[in-house]
């Protein structure tokens, strides 16, 4: 076969260009330690790996959400635990108070005094309020007081049943967070659903200010201790759903870290670079690069005109 | 005879020494782009008869000197430099707006996704005001990046143009010169007969190689040496000693389009191969779907968000606004030159967003009614009788002012989406994320905007962010074509410029070999003059 003299002279440059632009590519990729430097290498690869980042994001929000929403019903659960105790405190008293045997007049305004004490007491905690500011048992309403005492006028008579003087200013409705695709959990309870309604006089400040009264009036009922046990039964019940919800969050949490971990691992492997391939195939390719540098040096120094 | 042996050497001087001169040019032109090598070729002379009969020889003459030419290669190498310079031009355009799109600084890929973790936030902590500040921050990086995105593949565009004009202009001036040379080979070889202007003809192989490294073209030669140069189905580009300009015009019907003119007639669709050609490829098949697709993410994320945004309650108690605008207006109508009135008004049908596709549609009116087709698949797009207004692929179409005669309209919904979009609430406070209850701690409406990012909302159920990612691997599957074409019209094309090598050019062993049998001849033919010399001095002394 004929060959020209100048066309070799040209392949052997391109395909030196060549071999230098794969080098350069490969000691780009080890240096980045990305698998594709530009979509086009792999472009499925690239629509995947977009779609996994995005999901890996996501998943890392949610987890950010129950992080919160934890915290928030952690607060929550301190709060009820002090007013299960409280609540368990009131009945005591309570029951010593109904009961007939050496129970003095004197011994029952103690005992009604401690039942004011402990109503405060009660009071502040139902309008516990979050590191932000939120009142935490006032629903959406997260700015507003949820509870407040309306002082009686203390010249008016007392009456039998008293007329409400707790109102409940929170909002009835919860606050949902996303924690996982299709999955949202209560961050809260609102004051209603914990201490009862001040509307209808169930709330627990409505039986102790009933009771109170009995105590003061020397005729305590077993009848209105009895709506103070309803109350702890509501509390518990609040308290064991904050439990369940916080199972359901470490559950959740637990499954969110499992897809992130699987999803790192499936992106890992459309765009991450094996390095010791792409190691092995730099030396292979400094080597031909190097051969073809070697025989280009050593043909053209060939010309039948050298021996003219 | 010793004067017909004098007269013989000579022949033979004269002939290897113009072998030797052919020689030396080829020597000389051994890196002469688009150079042939040219051979010598010599012929004995007619021999004369002697008294006897005998015919005898009167030695040898240059017949002629020819290059190494052959039609099928040369045919071989334009046909290869237009596929080259088509690959070329789409590839290295096309691999611009891959990098764009996919790098995660650079795409929207991040900016989506930051701003649905910044409406998460505000859905997790409604009251907090650096969340909803956050928000209101990422809603404007949201929109700007839109911008940018946008404005990089205006700038994208612009470089195309900018090329398809230097393509023109090469043309014109491969053409001029190309005419020029046909007329110097025409009036050259007018005296016909096998001589040949061989550098000449060279130079217009190369010339047509490199014209049709910009635009496929085919070659007719004539009986006086020109050589015809035609595009397309026929149009000629080069007759003889006349030529065509080629002219890049703004599209009567889209002033954002470039048309390519020959004598005033658009010709943009006349040819298939060729860097102009590869031009206007990446422009209809990845830049104008990518800016489509783009938009068509825009207005679905402005839209959706709006949608829900404005049946929420904010923290003034006010139900929100919306989010985002698209400035000047939501979908840009384009009257094309030479309507005869008529306003046309078009904006987006918030409940038939997921019909909404990443096309342009051709409003026709004639003889009182429209026709609507959609530009990406040319289907025509039924009306309802009565014609407009009309809602269809998730545009409402209302006509303002009726035409006064026949008229078309260029409706843009998704293709200048990303550049108009705009977040235009600043004031955190006006984020609605409650429902109607409008309590501070409500976020139940937030909840509904960050669950936009799961939904498929988009035309064939797509998420926002899928539809984003069907745009990534849609240009990244162009860009790895574009590749995988470029490398092989590359191996094409240095095939054919081998080919031609081998055959046309210049071997420098062999050139030396060539010079050692000249030059030995030469001194033969020396030898032969001395000898019938001696010999006339021979017979001198004889008489003497």
């Amino acid at each position: 076969m004929r060959i020209s003299t100048a066309y070799p002279q040209q392949f052997n440059i391109n395909s030196m260009a060549n071999q230098q632009a794969q080098l350069t590519n490969t000691q780009a990729k080890i240096s980045s330690g990305k698998k594709y430097l530009t979509p086009s290498e792999n472009p499925s690869a690239a629509a995947y790996s977009l779609g996994f980042k995005e999901s890996i994001a996501l998943t890392t929000q949610y987890q950010e959400n129950i992080a919160a929403a934890n915290q928030r019903l952690g607060l929550e659960e301190t709060a009820l635990t002090n007013v299960t105790d409280t609540i368990q405190r009131l009945q005591e008293l309570g029951l010593q108070g109904v009961s007939d045997s050496g129970n003095s007049t004197i011994s029952r305004n103690a005992i009604a005094s401690e039942f004011e004490q402990l109503s405060d007491h009660l009071l502040s905690l139902a309008n516990t309020r979050n590191a932000n500011g939120e009142y935490i048992f006032a629903g959406t309403k997260s700015t507003t007081m949820p509870y407040s005492k309306i002082v009686a006028d203390p010249n008016a008579p007392v009456s039998d049943t008293p007329a409400p003087s707790f109102v409940y200013e929170g909002s009835t409705m919860r606050r949902a967070i996303q924690v996982g695709i299709s999955r949202t959990i209560t961050d809260g309870d609102p004051g209603h659903a914990v201490f009862g309604s001040t509307q209808d006089g169930t709330s627990v400040f409505d039986a102790i200010k009933k009771f109170t009264a009995e105590l003061k009036a020397d005729k305590p009922t077993l009848e209105t201790l009895k709506q103070i046990d309803d109350a702890l039964v509501r509390v518990t019940t609040v308290h064991a759903s904050i439990g369940a919800r916080q199972n359901a969050l470490d559950r959740q949490k637990a499954t969110n870290d499992d897809f992130i971990i699987n999803t790192k691992t499936a992106l890992s492997n459309v765009a991450d670079l094996d390095m010791a391939d792409a190691i092995t195939k730099l030396n292979s390719q400094q080597t031909s690069l190097q051969a073809a540098q070697q025989s280009f040096a050593k043909v053209q120094g060939m010309s039948l005109f050298k021996y003219l | 005879m010793p004067s017909g042996i004098l007269g013989t050497a000579l022949t033979g001087l004269m002939a290897f020494q113009r072998s030797m001169q052919t020689t030396s040019n080829n020597v000389a032109n051994v890196n002469t782009d688009g150079y042939s090598r040219q051979d010598t070729n010599l012929m004995s002379n007619p021999s004369s008869i002697t008294g006897a009969g005998n015919f005898v020889g009167n030695g040898v003459d240059v017949n002629s000197i020819t290059r190494n030419y052959d039609q099928f290669i040369n045919s071989n190498i334009r046909s290869s430099a237009s596929s080259l310079g088509d690959a070329s031009a789409f590839q290295a355009m096309t691999a611009q707006v891959d990098n764009l799109l996919a790098d995660p600084e650079s795409g929207m890929s991040n900016a989506i996704k930051s701003f649905f973790n910044s409406v998460n936030g505000v859905s997790s902590d409604p009251t907090s005001m650096p969340a909803r500040q956050v928000m209101v921050s990422e809603a404007k990086t949201l929109s700007t990046q839109f911008n940018i995105v946008s404005s990089r593949l205006d700038t994208l565009r612009a470089q195309n143009n900018a090329k398809m004009q230097e393509s023109v202009d090469k043309i014109n001036s491969f053409t001029q010169n190309i005419a020029d040379l046909n007329v110097k080979i025409a009036s050259l070889t007018s005296g016909g007969g096998t001589q040949a202007p061989n550098e000449l003809l060279d130079q217009r192989d190369l010339l047509l190689a490199q014209l049709a490294g910009h635009i496929d073209v085919a070659t007719l030669a004539r009986p006086d040496g020109s050589i015809d140069v035609f595009i397309g189905q026929g149009q000629a580009l080069i007759s003889g000693d006349a030529r065509s300009k080629l002219e890049l015009t703004n599209s009567t019907t889209d002033i954002m389009q470039k048309t390519v003119l020959m004598n005033g007639y658009d010709v943009s669709s006349q040819f298939s191969s060729g860097a102009l050609a590869g031009a206007i490829k990446f422009r209809d098949q990845v830049l104008d779907p990518a800016q489509q697709q783009l938009g068509l993410v825009a207005a679905g994320i402005g839209q959706a968000f709006n949608n829900i945004h404005t049946q929420g309650i904010d923290l003034n108690g006010a139900s929100g606004k919306a989010m985002f605008t698209f400035e000047p207006e939501q979908i840009p109508v384009f009257s094309s030159i030479g309507n005869a009135g008529g306003y046309i008004k078009a904006t987006f049908d918030s409940a038939t967003l997921n019909q909404m596709q990443a096309s342009d549609y051709l409003l026709d009116y004639a003889a009182g009614s429209y026709t609507l087709t959609r530009l990406s698949d040319n289907v025509k797009v039924m009306l309802p009788t009565g014609g407009l207004p009309t809602t269809v692929d998730g545009i409402n179409i209302t006509q303002v002012t009726p035409p006064a005669g026949t008229s078309s309209f260029i409706i843009r919904p998704t293709y200048l989406a990303a550049r108009n979009i705009n977040a235009v609430i600043t004031d955190p406070r006006a984020i609605a994320a409650a429902t109607t209850s409008g309590d501070v701690g409500d976020n139940t409406n937030a909840l509904a905007l960050a669950g936009l990012e799961n939904q498929g909302i988009l035309f064939g159920g797509n998420t926002l962010a899928q539809t984003y990612q069907t745009l990534v691997a849609k240009v990244g599957s162009s860009a790895n074509a574009a590749n995988v074409s470029l490398s092989a019209q590359k191996a094409l094309n240095n095939q054919a410029i081998e080919a031609r090598a081998s055959f046309a050019g210049v071997n420098l062993d062999e050139e030396a070999a060539n010079l050692i049998k000249f030059q030995n001849a030469y001194q033969a033919s020396s030898q032969v003059i001395a000898i019938s010399r001696s010999l006339f001095d021979s017979l001198l002394g004889a008489i003497r």
